[in-house]
């Protein structure tokens, strides 16, 4: 079987004819939702645009952690840094929570963990704080000059006590937990330049609140700012994208000819389970997704199946990076960047096949 | 094709003046009235004004910190009205498609973003590339980059920060070089909370008068058409008109660009301690013919900061209306994000309001005062109608200093000021000066051989409403807006300046970037291919 063959209910066709089968489902769809899963900007763009056009819906499958993220900067504010400029300056770093280097493999090498900061002043050094340190991470503990060993359900009582702590109020802990933690606010005001790295995974939106509460108060006598650590980075991609293209974030529905965005209404999970959607069109799909109750068609442009779902069409697109050009959001530079296909394939992009789909729908309509 | 627009009042400074008559456009182009050939198409505008189109010099309309603010306030720009069929994204509001349709309607045809660092300059090429009809450019963010200033530490000479800042140039795509708080970012991450001329950037040991110098001097030894764009240290304090001042005297008589000057025209006198000092700026511009300045204007309404001065915007976090910011301590300048509202009734939002005024009207030379609100730091860039309406009449400003707090009047001068512009000095202001200061020969003016970017305008007493919505705006020769309704999509272009530098440095800079980005300096360059809809059009270096 070819690599770019395409399916309509498993059988085998032109990519024409499997563009112009999705070109008819988006025409006769109610609400259909464009579901991104790992795309780039050209990808994203054409989606946006075919939502747009369709009164669609558009969301990400990592939109859970960026949520959260994002909601902490809308209704609090926020202090980030950059790995490049934390590697080059953090005399102190603080490492909330475990699994960090699970979700980001190469974050010791990132932010220079074992280095000293290249632009620092002297005298010149890197300490590594843990909070809620936990024994299966191996790696980060011989970087660690300080630790304090908890959960992650206990994470948002020490922030706290850390913040309160530091506004000279009085905390409830045993004399031990309370030493441990005197001496690892000492070590943050000891500091000229810190940065607290932690992960929406492991803290709910108030927890990050109260961090962020604490780096502010921080800022007052010394610098500090802070690093999340997401999912893939894909959800910042489609953030940025339709950020420019409707002033909004993703769950946004165009159903009303302008976008509107509501993180509950447009949630895709939320709307597939609760049937509100009649078309599912999933975007470059890198990973399994799960069965949603009631079954709706499902396009997917990628390669891989679904769980527990059958899908209508399948038509193959190639990777950025890999198979053709693109530019996504890279967290190692927290900007978007170029990638240039390592290994070109004939594998048609996302953004053209979307493109080929919208001008099946422009067809669709000029024939009615 | 051919077409005419039939007896119309030209506005057109750099060619005469004022003239009555009509303006052929062939294609793209303007035209001499042709000789025995009837046009394909005549527009009858008569009674109407006729401009160039408009040129804005310093807005901020596209780029990562500008989404941050479109992400942080959801609250400030909900939908209302769907978008026609042909202009999908139109009315999303604050989106890069509505950008360009505002500007069309306004008569505005060419939008510089004055605030491009190179670590994000990809992104906003991106952004530009979905901001239809107008055409666009971008500048620059150098001075407080890890790069040059380890070259000023190291004493490198005047011809290797050249071809750094040629090869940054390059690789952005930019039509300039700005500086904003020359070292004042990159000192705030060695916890400096004020930065002054003459203070020292920590660890690298150079003063923001240095760092100015360098990239002045490299922007003169580039050829670059659009002098050094200077974002001064200090913005937005009380008494910083001091700081204006030195940095017009340390220019040495080279050209520089003084950006949104209404943010430094402060004084301390009065019982608050804040002044207008605008008077005292405007004479010393007046006799440096080598500034140039826009004002930033302030108009009241609630807006956002969005500016690459991080020291400053931490600093102004604290008066975030509402209480939320984002505080970015990226590669180089980083950048901060404050919500504002400006209040007419706020003693301090009203006197920033009348300085911005003030300059506008004291300094004498409309080709040296150029036409921004510092969008959307002052106020967002659809505010451009009312402010021109202010400039036009000394009784509609009386009507609105009115209504600040009394004390206002006591600390500006612009109660006692008559000066009211003319069209004449409204297109000076808008479209041959800026025109000329960034070197875009075939911009500004409505000679023969000019683009074809054309604004007519209803020519009535409310002059808000004339420059809200144009009767006809041509981009390109191409019919864009007819009666403040924009027709159709088109693309525009995006202007850069390529000087020559000697290529050598470019190793020298993948090698930084391995080591220091960890990452290939592809990653962050503006790649052709990523924009398969931008056409680059290069302006002329200087002679």
């Amino acid at each position: 079987m070819p690599q770019n063959a395409c399916f309509i209910e498993g059988r085998s066709v032109s990519l024409f004819e499997a563009t112009h089968a999705v070109a008819a489902l988006i025409a006769r769809s109610r609400l259909p939702v464009f579901l991104i899963n790992a795309c780039d900007v050209a990808g994203t763009r054409a989606a946006i645009r075919l939502a747009a056009r369709s009164g669609g819906v558009i969301d990400h499958s990592e939109s859970k952690g960026a949520f959260r993220e994002l909601d902490v900067m809308r209704s609090f504010g926020k202090f980030i840094v950059t790995p490049s400029e934390a590697r080059k300056r953090a005399d102190t770093v603080l490492l909330v929570g475990s699994g960090l280097t699970k979700l980001w493999p190469d974050m010791i090498e990132r932010l220079g963990l074992a280095e000293l900061p290249r632009l620092g002043l002297p005298p010149q050094r890197r300490q590594i704080l843990w909070l809620g340190a936990r024994g299966e991470e191996r790696a980060l503990s011989p970087c660690a000059t300080q630790t304090i060993a908890a959960e992650d359900d206990a994470l948002p009582n020490l922030i706290a006590a850390l913040r309160a702590r530091n506004a000279q109020r009085r905390v409830a802990l045993s004399a031990s937990g309370g030493d441990a933690l005197e001496a690892m606010l000492e070590a943050l005001k000891d500091t000229k330049f810190g940065v607290i790295v932690y992960s929406p995974a492991s803290l709910d939106a108030l927890a990050i609140e109260m961090l962020v509460g604490l780096v502010a108060d921080l800022n007052k006598a010394t610098r500090f700012s802070t690093i999340s650590v997401g999912g893939s980075g894909n959800a910042e991609t489609s953030m940025q994208t339709a950020g420019w293209m409707t002033g909004f974030p993703i769950r946004t529905g165009f159903g009303r000819g302008y976008p509107e965005h509501d993180p509950w209404r447009f949630d895709a999970s939320r709307m597939l389970e609760n049937g509100e959607a009649d078309l599912l069109i999933c975007i470059s799909s890198g990973q399994r997704l799960p069965a949603w109750p009631p079954r709706i068609p499902i396009v997917s442009l990628g390669t891989d199946h679904f769980d527990g779902n059958d899908v209508k069409v399948q038509i193959p697109v190639g990777q950025h990076g890999r198979d053709h050009d693109g530019v996504d959001f890279a967290r190692e530079t927290q900007s978007l960047a170029w990638r240039p296909a390592m290994h070109a394939t004939q594998l048609p992009s996302a953004a053209a096949v979307l493109d080929q789909i919208a001008e099946g729908i422009s067809r669709e309509a000029a024939s009615c | 094709m051919l077409t005419c627009l039939r007896g119309g009042r030209i506005i057109d400074p750099a060619n005469g003046g004022m003239r009555a008559g009509d303006l052929f456009i062939e294609d793209d182009r303007i035209v001499a009235g042709p000789v025995g050939r009837t046009a394909d198409h005549t527009h009858d505008v008569s009674g109407k004004v006729i401009m160039a189109g408009g040129i804005d010099i310093h807005s901020h309309i596209a780029g990562g910190n500008v989404n941050t603010a479109r992400l942080l306030l959801p609250e400030l720009h909900p939908g209302q009205t769907p978008s026609p069929g042909n202009l999908p994204l139109s009315t999303a509001r604050w989106s890069t498609f509505e950008t360009g349709c505002l500007y069309a309607k306004m008569g505005f045809t060419t939008v510089v973003e004055p605030a491009v660092s190179p670590q994000h300059a990809l992104q906003a090429h991106l952004e530009l590339a979905d901001t239809p009809i107008i055409d666009k450019a971008t500048l620059t963010v150098l001075g407080n980059d890890d790069f040059l200033l380890s070259m000023l530490r190291a004493g490198e000479g005047a011809n290797a920060i050249a071809d750094y800042v040629g090869a940054a140039l390059a690789a952005t795509r930019g039509l300039g070089v700005k500086c904003i708080n020359a070292g004042g970012a990159t000192a705030f991450k060695y916890n400096a909370r004020a930065f002054s001329l003459d203070d020292v950037v920590p660890h690298y040991g150079v003063t923001s008068r240095a760092i100015v110098e360098a990239l002045q001097r490299a922007v003169t030894d580039l050829r670059i058409p659009h002098p050094l764009h200077l974002h001064m240290n200090n913005l937005g304090i009380a008494g910083n008109v001091e700081t204006a001042l030195a940095t017009i005297e340390a220019a040495r008589g080279l050209p520089l660009h003084l950006a949104h000057v209404q943010f430094y025209a402060y004084g301390t006198e009065g019982k608050r301690g804040f002044s207008s000092a605008a008077a005292r700026l405007a004479e010393a511009v007046n006799a440096a013919k080598n500034i140039t300045v826009d004002v930033g204007q302030v108009m009241f309404g609630p807006t956002v900061t969005v500016s690459l001065d991080v020291l400053r915007q931490y600093n102004g976090s604290r008066d975030a209306r509402p209480n939320k910011w984002v505080i970015f301590d990226g590669d180089a300048n980083g950048g901060g994000i404050v919500p504002y509202d400006y209040r007419r009734s706020d003693f301090y939002n009203a006197v920033q309001w009348a300085c911005g005024l003030e300059l506008f009207l004291l300094i004498d030379d409309p080709g040296r005062v150029l036409f921004t609100t510092d969008h959307p730091n002052g106020a967002p860039f659809t505010t451009y109608p009312d402010l021109l309406a202010l400039l036009m009449s000394r009784d509609l400003r009386a009507e609105w200093l009115a209504e600040t707090p009394r004390s206002v009047a006591e600390m500006t001068t612009l109660g006692s000021i008559t000066r009211e512009y003319t069209l004449e000095e409204i297109a000076t202001m808008t479209r041959t000066a800026p025109a000329k200061l960034l070197g875009l020969a075939d911009r500004g003016h409505l000679g023969a051989g000019a683009r074809a970017d054309v604004a007519v305008y209803d020519d009535g007493m409310d002059r808000a409403r004339m420059f809200r919505e144009a009767h006809l705006v041509l981009k390109n020769g191409d019919l864009v807006v007819r009666d403040g309704v924009v027709t159709h999509y088109r693309t525009g272009c995006t202007l850069e300046a390529r000087p020559e530098f000697d290529r050598s440095i470019e190793s020298r800079l993948d090698a930084y970037y391995d080591e220091v980005y960890r990452a290939p300096r592809h990653f962050f360059a503006v790649d052709a291919d990523a924009l398969p809809h931008t056409a680059f059009e290069q302006v002329c270096l200087r002679q």
